[in-house]
């Protein structure tokens, strides 16, 4: 309160009566009835949106597996590299015997860790 | 995020019930009429509601809601002056209510409706409702320095008023 002399104090007397607040009598309640409901618009926009788009992709994703499944890999040879003083053979014939489709899919997983990892590294939502 | 907004609506809900007996009082000294103030004191607090999530200071909350209605008024004021001619900011739809009461009473009440509306404005904020200058001033968007003036001269004004009636 920033009465603070004598003066200021007579004229808020003299002004109680005048300036009295207004008794509820109901006022808060009518208005309170009125208010509009505040809802979370943001939140549904986006929750609709990843639902859609969730069932969008699942819908694509038999067609996605046919893809994969009929996905014909091509035989590689790999080049042998003749280190000297290293016998290499055992490795080449190793390598030779694993399916190249696997060395593909090896591959693949091997680059998505890579992605996956960067990104939690870097706090990146995905 | 409801529960927040839960929390919001409790939370206006308690501002009301603290302030809408000073602003409704606020805004009928200033109309000068009973049911025109109280429907721009709802609007005032509807208002106030949309724009409740950009109070970030909840100390300062009774300044910015007789800030809010001071400019609904004011703008009543506008719309009213654009539909006819008067003089001074002070409306008088209807006649006023005015209860039977006490000489003084009544007195009173005359001497304050007969100053200028934004002295009347300033006398009640600074001197009724506890506002400093500087929170009169946010309140009723004017300068500080105005504000001051509008105080000072009131003050006169009444001071000249109780000379006249401890005279008669």
């Amino acid at each position: 309160m920033m009465v603070d002399n004598t003066d200021d104090k007579i004229f808020q007397d003299l002004l109680s009566d005048y300036a009295q607040p207004i008794a509820d009598a109901g006022f808060s309640e009518a208005l309170l009835r009125q208010l509009p409901a505040r809802t979370p618009r943001k939140s549904y926009v986006v929750g609709g949106a990843a639902i859609v788009g969730g069932a969008l992709a699942l819908r694509q994703a038999p067609t996605l597996f046919g893809y994969f499944s009929d996905l014909k890999l091509p035989t590689i040879k790999m080049p042998v590299v003749s280190i000297p003083a290293v016998d290499t053979a055992p490795l080449h014939s190793a390598v030779q015997s694993v399916p190249s489709s696997v060395l593909m899919a090896a591959g693949f997983a091997a680059l998505l860790l890579l992605g996956l990892g960067g990104a939690a590294l870097l706090g990146e939502d995905i | 995020m409801a529960k927040g907004l839960q929390g919001d609506k409790r939370l206006f809900e308690a501002l009301v019930h603290a302030h809408q007996g000073q602003i409704r009082a606020f805004l009928r000294r200033l109309c000068t009429n009973n049911a025109l103030a109280d429907d721009l004191a709802q609007e005032s607090f509807l208002r106030a509601y949309r724009k409740f999530d950009a109070l970030s200071d909840v100390g300062a909350q009774k300044a910015w809601l007789f800030q809010i209605a001071y400019r609904i008024f004011l703008d009543h004021v506008r719309k009213e002056t654009r539909r006819k001619t008067i003089d001074d900011a002070r409306l008088d739809m209807d006649a006023p209510i005015v209860e039977p009461a006490p000489a003084l009473k009544m007195d009173i009440e005359r001497a304050m409706n007969a100053l200028p509306q934004p002295q009347r404005a300033a006398i009640l904020l600074c001197l009724s409702y506890g506002f400093s200058h500087s929170e009169a001033a946010k309140a009723l968007g004017q300068p500080l320095g105005t504000v001051k003036s509008h105080v000072v001269r009131g003050k006169t004004a009444l001071r000249a008023f109780l000379t006249a009636y401890e005279r008669a």
